[in-house]
């Protein structure tokens, strides 16, 4: 293992992931000896259009981390007002106090040290049940999820099938 | 799983009768480098940290990272007590792990054995259930699954821990006593009629621990076998309060306002420190501030770092933290480049199932079981599936992790179900 402080905290937040894995989340590094790039997985929470879905994505690390937060990034399609159509997580947790790209989150919903990766992954999931609407990543998402709920579970659950290898017959 | 390291982590206690002592150990760390404090500090909003993790934080943004209250670095107070609890902890750290493991060890074999002798009659009497430190709730009825279980908890124990094929053959060559000194008393001990002190090793009647205990320094006696426990290794350096007074020898370094610098005159600073000075202005000034961090908590410690062995950890950061800064004149939102992304993402998007199933195979293998030994390769497919490591932890209300109890059914199984659920909408 390396000597870095990253590397070794890393490996610190993976013992306990491992040991204590949080419910509906998985998450470890691609390459342990590599343990800057993981791999996650996030069941759709209960009672949202998400529910029966295992959401795959990559977490990349910098190599200050944990002064600065990983990136996320969704690696199957995902239709949800805060996710990027390249897969790419916005969500005020991976936004370091100094920047704020949406103007309005307050910097203690944001980055610092002390977060984690569990913490990343607990607020990824509570973002599924919960899109937060202003400034988002996908506008048509947003849209259809304001203006016609019934429409925007529709196509959420078809990315879910779609996804698990299943057409749906109309 | 997690491959073997040295590394401690309070993980280690899991799966021993003194699993409590993972919160203590969280408790005794810091929250940004997730390891024991090194040389605690207090901010001026009573948080703590170590010195060179808040420097760092500071020198980044000017705020303390749990409660994001501005602070400066030259409000930084010692946190002596904090110091001396984990330098205390620490010394008994390894030695304490090492009775809680033996005795999870002891458990386990005791309960091996006593599956031994299930369905034989015997006329041997059955040892009886410690009430005390319960590891495992009842061993399942396949091997590798405990096996594996087990090793996931601490990756020491499960090197040593003899297969269940193995003590089945050997369990009816144990007499009572050997069973007896197994699991109750791990390691070798003299049959003078005395105990030992857990903490010192010592030997006394067994009414006399306790009065002892109150005094007991916790320094290994010479004649015990533990020679090697930490604490005869380490000398008691406790922190004396009489070394309170940080170290007037070195000069904290000062910071420097950076914008105030051409790139030429900066780069005669770093020379001038004695410190690398190559690279673009945004890498020398970010090589000055790890300098300065470095330099300065090595100041606040207790046993400060000689200038090269600083300058060791300045190349450790220049070959991570340095050489990202200075490829990473891109844009932000790049992912790493040693990660093809885009490729992996292609190459798999039309294949869920696949995926999960890659990645649960992945679980799996950093997963300790050897199916070596197994039948045919759909048995062991079918016995990883009952392994799966990444469920619920089963955790019973006295906080003990149950690795015995039936897991959270697999993500295929999940999938097969709303597979079903989806063909019936279907159809
Ligand atoms: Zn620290
Ligand atoms: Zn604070
Ligand atoms: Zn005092």
């Amino acid at each position: 293992m390396a000597s870095d402080v990253a590397s070794k905290r890393l490996w610190h937040e993976y013992r306990l992931l491992y040991s204590h894995p949080p419910e509906g989340i998985l998450a470890y590094p691609i390459d342990e000896a590599k343990p800057f790039v993981w791999e996650a997985f996030i069941d759709g929470p209960k009672d949202t259009p998400f529910e029966g879905g295992v959401f795959p994505a990559i977490l990349d690390f910098p190599k200050d981390y944990p002064l600065s937060p990983p990136k996320m990034k969704f690696l199957g399609d995902i239709f949800h007002p805060n996710v990027y159509p390249n897969g790419e997580v916005c969500i005020s947790i991976l936004h370091p106090p100094g920047d704020d790209p949406n103007h309005y989150e307050s910097a203690s919903e944001r980055w610092s040290p002390i977060q984690s990766i569990e913490k990343i992954l607990i607020s990824v999931m509570s973002m599924l049940a919960e899109p937060n609407d202003e400034s988002p990543a996908n506008v048509e998402a947003a849209k259809m999820w304001r203006d016609n709920r019934a429409q925007f579970e529709d196509k959420v659950k078809d990315g879910i099938w779609k996804s698990l290898g299943l057409e749906v017959k109309k | 799983m997690p491959s073997n390291s040295e590394v401690p982590d309070p993980t280690d206690w899991v799966g021993t009768p003194l699993s409590s002592l993972s919160s203590l150990e969280s408790a005794l760390q810091c929250h940004v480098c997730k390891e024991l404090f090194t040389t605690p500090m207090i901010t001026s909003c009573s948080h703590t940290f170590c010195s060179l993790c808040i420097r760092r934080c500071l020198s980044q943004d000017g705020r303390c990272p749990a409660c994001r209250s501005g602070d400066q670095e030259s409000k930084l107070r010692r946190n002596w007590a904090m110091e001396e609890c984990v330098n205390v902890y620490e010394k008994q750290r390894e030695h304490l792990l090492k009775i809680a493991r033996s005795i999870a060890e002891g458990t386990k074999s005791k309960e091996m054995d006593d599956r031994a002798l299930e369905g034989r009659p015997s006329k041997r009497r059955r040892i009886q259930q410690p009430n005390g430190p319960k590891v495992v709730s009842e061993l399942p009825t396949r091997s590798t699954r405990s096996k594996s279980r087990m090793a996931l908890q601490t990756t020491q124990e499960s090197e040593r821990q003899p297969s269940v094929e193995d003590s089945e053959d050997a369990g009816s060559q144990y007499s009572d006593e050997d069973l007896v000194s197994m699991t109750e008393n791990p390691l070798p001990e003299p049959a003078d009629g005395l105990v030992a002190c857990p903490m010192c090793g010592s030997r006394m009647k067994e009414e006399e621990v306790f009065p002892h205990l109150d005094q007991c320094s916790g320094e290994l006696r010479s004649s015990t076998p533990q020679k090697d426990s930490p604490a005869n290794r380490k000398q008691s350096t406790s922190v004396a309060y009489s070394v309170q007074s940080p170290s007037k020898a070195r000069q904290r370094l000062g910071a420097l306002n950076y914008s105030l610098l051409t790139e030429t005159a900066l780069r005669k600073k770093l020379a001038e420190i004695g410190i690398p000075s190559h690279g673009p202005k945004a890498l020398m000034q970010r090589r000055h501030m790890e300098w300065m961090n470095l330099w300065n908590a090595s100041c606040d410690s207790s046993h400060p770092h000689t200038k090269r062995e600083l300058l060791r950890e300045l190349e450790i950061w220049e070959r991570t933290q340095g050489r990202q800064i200075a490829n990473a004149q891109g844009p932000a939102g790049v992912m790493a480049k040693d990660f093809d992304v885009e490729g992996w993402t292609r190459s798999n998007k039309d294949d869920f199932a696949d995926l999960i199933r890659k990645a649960r195979k992945k679980a799996h293998k950093r997963g300790p079981s050897e199916l070596k030994h197994e039948g045919s390769e759909r048995e062991a497919a079918r016995k990883l599936d009952s392994l799966e490591p990444v469920a619920d932890p089963h955790r019973s209300s006295n906080g003990v992790v149950d690795l015995t109890s039936p897991a959270k059914p697999p993500l295929e199984q999940q999938q097969h179900s709303q597979g079903s659920q989806i063909n019936s909408v279907a159809a």
